[in-house]
């Protein structure tokens, strides 16, 4: 992981010498890493590292945000000045604002969330990890041999409207 | 525009392509492609008589995808700069695990796309954003003169650019570039205490100039506002076994949920679908044709090619009741021997694709839609839903109606508030006893999610009849 702040802060920076009255931003990086197993074998793998940038501008009390996942330096100067403009379309609103910096925390307990095990574990280990796991439900019944489903999630929607 | 912008912008070569494709099947491997997207969305919503937000939104990255029998491996990069690309190959290529040599890929000159059913004079991206707010708030006003009982209203409007790149290790280079629009409308309407919502919506791959017509925001707010107030004074859905006619247009979702994603190949090769292995057998009363159609001008799930770069196609998947296909992406279609129908689809640059639907629809039949309610005795009439969703191995499904009514002695009588459709798709499917002769798409809202996926489609049916089905009502 490498040290987000001092992105984030020239963001706040050029955002407010634009015109902002008040901005917050969020830079985060994720890694990701998912296998789909069926039938003891690898059916997907994926993996990858992203990186996105989400600002959000007030001008008096409009609003309005943005999100992108190229963080090159060109592109950021010109979104924050489209930001900026954006905002000024928008309506003034009464609810809206940064909460009072007095509740604003960047020093957080730590809860204890993420096992540092889960860091070192290597690809095979997680690989193996979901063929154990079929391998159990598999194992579970003799009428999960007969139907052979054993992904999960097959389901799909279609929502309408809003 | 007659060259993709990531040859003018991004100075993406011929030969980097062939590079990063050799890359991804340096350690064997069936097939690799790239896909490179650039994709721009807005979204502005008004709330509470405000512009309350706006938002633009910039994608891009690239995913590599690697093939090695029925395994895929895939890695995606948000950084166009070679060595990113180069890297998230050489993850994709971890699937394959022979050691041998890649060997030399040629890619074709790149081309455009196939067909041209979407070519805007200026981007969504493009346009003015004032010109978008004037959308919403025609239709605040316009909903909000309709009766003063309109409490509430929400309305949205979210636009996307996208420029899709493709490339692929058997030599083909395709590019296209896909512009989407959609506004909708939700009123609250509130009466002694009661509250009911309506909602319409609109869109294609257009600009602004669809917003015409039936599109208008006018037309669309007062869509909302009268489905809100009608549903004022809807009483409550009877319950149990009955006589359903649908409506035109977008009760089409039953048809996709119902048929259309049992019919998808993956599911089928895999044989988890309620349809695995039906093909040639009659799954459909034959007045049942159902057809999945990429290819109609300005539609919401059209595209000139799909997200694997092959063209998209008019695909009958039911004829007169009897199986034709599935719905194929590459990796299905090569393991099931079958066709190419150009339904492989992705939600962006970090999704793997797989068969989607785009637009899905039964043909017209030869009943008059007014004979068809006047031929039920005691039954349902449901014309909007608000969505739904299927079990993909059982079939069965589950959908909301926002909009229906009573049918008593062969007419439409009193609206009724909450009926939910309760069946399964191979089932309900050969309980149709009448398919009228007026076809509709639905307007241009509709979203598909699979796989945790999320994509553009579009529904459509003419008004049928179904011997029976379940309606969970709300009568005590």
């Amino acid at each position: 992981m490498h040290d987000l702040r001092p992105a984030a802060e020239q963001v706040i920076h050029r955002a407010v010498k634009g015109g902002a009255t008040a901005a917050d931003v969020m830079i985060r990086e994720d890694e990701t890493f998912s296998v789909n197993v069926r039938m003891g074998e690898i059916e997907t793998l994926k993996e990858a590292i992203s990186r996105s940038l989400l600002l959000r501008v007030f001008v008096g009390k409009r609003t309005a945000t943005s999100h992108t996942s190229d963080l090159s330096e060109e592109l950021i100067d010109q979104l924050v000045d489209e930001t900026i403009q954006m905002a000024k379309l928008t309506s003034e609103d009464n609810s809206g604002g940064l909460p009072d910096q007095s509740v604003f925390q960047s020093d957080f307990p730590d809860l204890n969330l993420l096992d540092p095990e889960w860091e070192k574990l290597k690809p095979e280990q997680r690989i193996g990890l979901a063929i154990r796991a079929e391998t159990a439900a598999l194992s579970a019944d003799k009428a999960m041999y007969d139907r052979l489903p054993p992904r999960s999630g097959e389901h799909a929607g279609v929502f309408g409207c809003v | 525009m007659n060259n993709s912008i990531f040859f003018e912008k991004y100075n993406v070569t011929s030969r980097d392509l062939e590079t990063y494709l050799a890359e991804g099947l340096s350690r064997g491997g069936d097939y690799a492609d790239l896909y490179f997207e650039y994709r721009i969305n807005h979204s502005i919503i008004l709330e509470e008589q405000i512009i309350k937000s706006a938002t633009k939104s910039i994608n891009i990255g690239v995913g590599v995808r690697v093939i090695s029998g029925d395994k895929t491996g895939y890695a995606y990069s948000d950084n166009l700069n070679r060595e990113h690309i180069l890297k998230a190959a050489r993850t994709a290529a971890f699937i394959a695990n022979s050691s041998s040599e890649g060997g030399t890929i040629g890619v074709q000159t790149p081309s455009g796309h196939d067909h041209g059913f979407y070519s805007v004079p200026k981007v969504p991206a493009a346009l003015e954003i004032v010109d978008k707010i004037a959308l919403l708030l025609e239709a605040d006003q316009a909903a909000r003169a309709c009766d003063s009982r309109i409490q509430q209203v929400q309305a949205s409007y979210v636009d996307e650019t996208k420029h899709v790149l493709i490339a692929t290790s058997d030599g083909r280079c395709a590019w296209d570039l896909q512009p989407l629009v959609r506004l909708n409308v939700m009123c609250i309407a509130e009466e002694n205490g009661k509250r009911q919502s309506g909602y319409q919506g609109g869109g294609g791959r257009r600009a602004l100039d669809v917003f015409t017509g039936d599109l208008e925001p006018k037309a669309l707010a007062r869509e909302a506002a009268r489905q809100a107030l009608l549903q004022l004074r809807a009483i409550d859905a009877p319950a149990g076994p009955m006589e359903v006619v649908l409506g035109p247009g977008w009760p089409g979702i039953l048809l996709h949920e119902a048929i259309g994603h049992g019919l998808e190949a993956d599911f089928n090769r895999k044989k988890t679908s309620a349809f695995a292995g039906l093909i040639g057998h009659k799954v459909a009363s034959e007045l049942c044709t159902v057809v999945d159609d990429g290819t109609i001008p300005f539609r919401r799930g059209s595209l000139n090619m799909d997200d694997e770069g092959n063209p998209t196609h008019r695909t009958v998947l039911i004829e007169k009741g009897v199986l034709q296909g599935y719905l194929q992406d590459r990796l299905s279609a090569r393991l099931m021997k079958a066709p190419l129908t150009g339904n492989g689809r992705r939600q962006g640059y970090d999704h793997i694709p797989i068969p989607r639907m785009t637009n899905t629809f039964m043909m017209s039949g030869e009943s008059a839609p007014e004979d068809i309610i006047k031929s039920v005795q005691k039954g349902l009439y449901a014309v909007h839903f608000g969505g739904g969703q299927v079990d993909i191995t059982s079939g069965k499904f589950v959908f909301s109606a926002s909009e229906a009514y009573l049918i008593e002695h062969g007419r439409v009588t009193a609206p009724v508030k909450g009926a939910a459709l309760i069946g399964d798709g191979p089932t309900v499917l050969r309980q149709v006893t009448a398919v009228g002769n007026d076809l509709a798409l639905d307007q241009g809202v509709g979203i598909c999610g699979k796989d945790g996926q999320t994509i553009p489609v579009c529904v459509g049916l003419p008004t049928i009849k179904i011997r029976e089905i379940t309606v969970g009502g709300t009568e005590k």
